[in-house]
């Protein structure tokens, strides 16, 4: 192999000046003796120095227009995605909020229900009565309170501060008060609702209670002591109480 | 990536359209003579650049300070170069030593006559049909370097190939395009 062939990958770098300086120093020694490489070096350095002067490629006002329509359509479609996506999101969301007050509501139901069943069950079980009361008189009074609120349990709850023997009705909570509470009452009711009496009767009840009395002295059988004692429960009022019967209404 | 990129990306991210066309503005000359001498054919150059451009759009999120925008797009010009020329080779479009052989034979017959183009725009012709006739390694190697002027670091980065492999690529490119000038009887004007 000549020097020439050694050389010859080296030396269209070299024309450039982009050797390091060992391999340059090893190339210049060569090239002063041969005319060859010489003019080899001589027409690499032309055509590169051409190639670096060539005209420049001009873009055309119609090429970068074409560009931008097809970038401006890609973002209108990007945009029409995240609307969409956007619609999406805010339509699982309004079905989320559906779907968690739906539960709730479900579950409040189902409070309320237990609260009932099992205010029921107490009723039953507390059916014990004293049946000393033959010689007073058996007064009801009821009011019907009207109460706009959500909080069904607050209402629930202020009740049996009162009255722990409180239970739900549907949408109304029965219970009893002293009648010197009733203004403290209306009170708690308007801090957490709006509340309003709405009816309000007497009723007077003495002789039913004493029959209920009188039969419960003669049963025999324990079914029908219960069933009078609990029909004897509902009659333990008198002029001091209230029987208060809230009727709920959500806002 | 230099502060001007970065906050024409960062407004084309939030959406400014006009802040993406400053970008395509500032890049299209360059990615276009890249795909023009990659193709040497206008529609195939435009078709690239539109490319190039929408590639940038649909990329911006992921474009990280760390990257250089003018690296970047030419590393995606480069790319989707080769891989349109390889897909032509493979079906049998395109061929460069028959584009070598056409080059020469064109050349030797069809000389310009006077009236033509000045002298300085007919080498740019001959030099771009020369360029036409190399591999698409060599071609993209002469275009990044020779007309570019890009170091060799950036195309080391560009290409993904070590500094040794570019140094010895350039070498080899040069010395065919000098052998297809030679070859066509156009080596004159270079000596």
């Amino acid at each position: 192999m000549t020097d020439c062939d050694n050389i010859a990958e080296k030396l269209p770098l070299y024309a450039l000046g982009e050797l390091d300086e060992n391999e340059k120093q090893e190339i210049e020694a060569h090239i002063k003796s041969c005319k060859n490489c010489r003019n080899f070096c001589a027409e690499i350095k032309s055509i590169v120095l051409a190639l670096k002067n060539m005209d420049d490629i001009e873009v055309s006002e119609d090429i970068h227009n074409k560009i931008m329509d097809e970038i401006k359509k890609i973002n209108y479609n990007k945009k029409k995605i995240k609307f969409k996506e956007s619609l999406f999101t805010a339509a699982c969301f309004i079905f989320m909020c559906i779907v968690t007050v739906a539960l709730y509501d479900i579950q409040n139901k189902k409070a309320l229900e237990e609260a009932e069943i099992s205010s029921t069950v107490r009723q039953s079980a507390d059916s014990v009565i004293d049946y000393e009361k033959k010689d007073k008189a058996i007064i009801y009074e009821s009011l019907t309170l009207s109460v706009k609120s959500n909080d069904i349990n607050a209402i629930l709850n202020t009740a049996k501060y009162y009255d722990p023997e409180a239970y739900l009705n549907g949408s109304s909570i029965n219970f009893k008060i002293l009648k010197q509470d009733l203004e403290l009452l209306m009170q708690e009711l308007n801090k957490i609702s709006e509340a309003e009496i709405t009816d309000r009767k007497k009723e007077d009840k003495t002789e039913q209670y004493n029959k209920i009395t009188a039969q419960i002295n003669s049963a025999d059988k324990s079914e029908d002591l219960k069933e009078l004692a609990e029909q004897a429960f509902f009659m333990e009022m008198d002029s001091e109480c209230f029987f208060i019967k809230i009727n709920i209404k959500n806002l | 990536m230099s502060s001007d990129d970065e906050l024409l990306i960062k407004k084309a991210l939030h959406g400014d359209i006009d802040a993406f066309e400053d970008i395509v503005y500032k890049y299209e000359k360059m990615i276009y003579s890249v795909a023009f001498r990659m193709f040497n054919d206008k529609q195939d150059a435009e078709d690239l650049t539109q490319e190039v451009f929408i590639k940038l759009f649909k990329s911006l999120k992921s474009i990280s300070k760390k990257n250089n925008l003018k690296s970047w797009l030419y590393t995606v010009a480069y790319n989707a170069s080769i891989d349109e020329i390889r897909r032509r080779k493979g079906k049998n479009q395109i061929s460069s030593d028959d584009n070598a052989e056409s080059f020469i034979n064109t050349i030797r017959s069809d000389k310009p006559g006077p009236e033509e183009e000045a002298i300085n725009k007919e080498k740019t012709r001959i030099l771009e049909n020369a360029i036409a006739c190399l591999g698409e390694k060599h071609k993209s190697l002469i275009i990044l370097r020779d007309i570019d002027g890009l170091s060799y670091n950036e195309i080391s980065e560009i290409t993904n190939q070590s500094l040794g492999t570019i140094k010895s690529g350039i070498s080899r490119a040069r010395k065919n395009l000098r052998e297809i000038l030679e070859k066509s009887g156009e080596i004159k004007d270079y000596s």
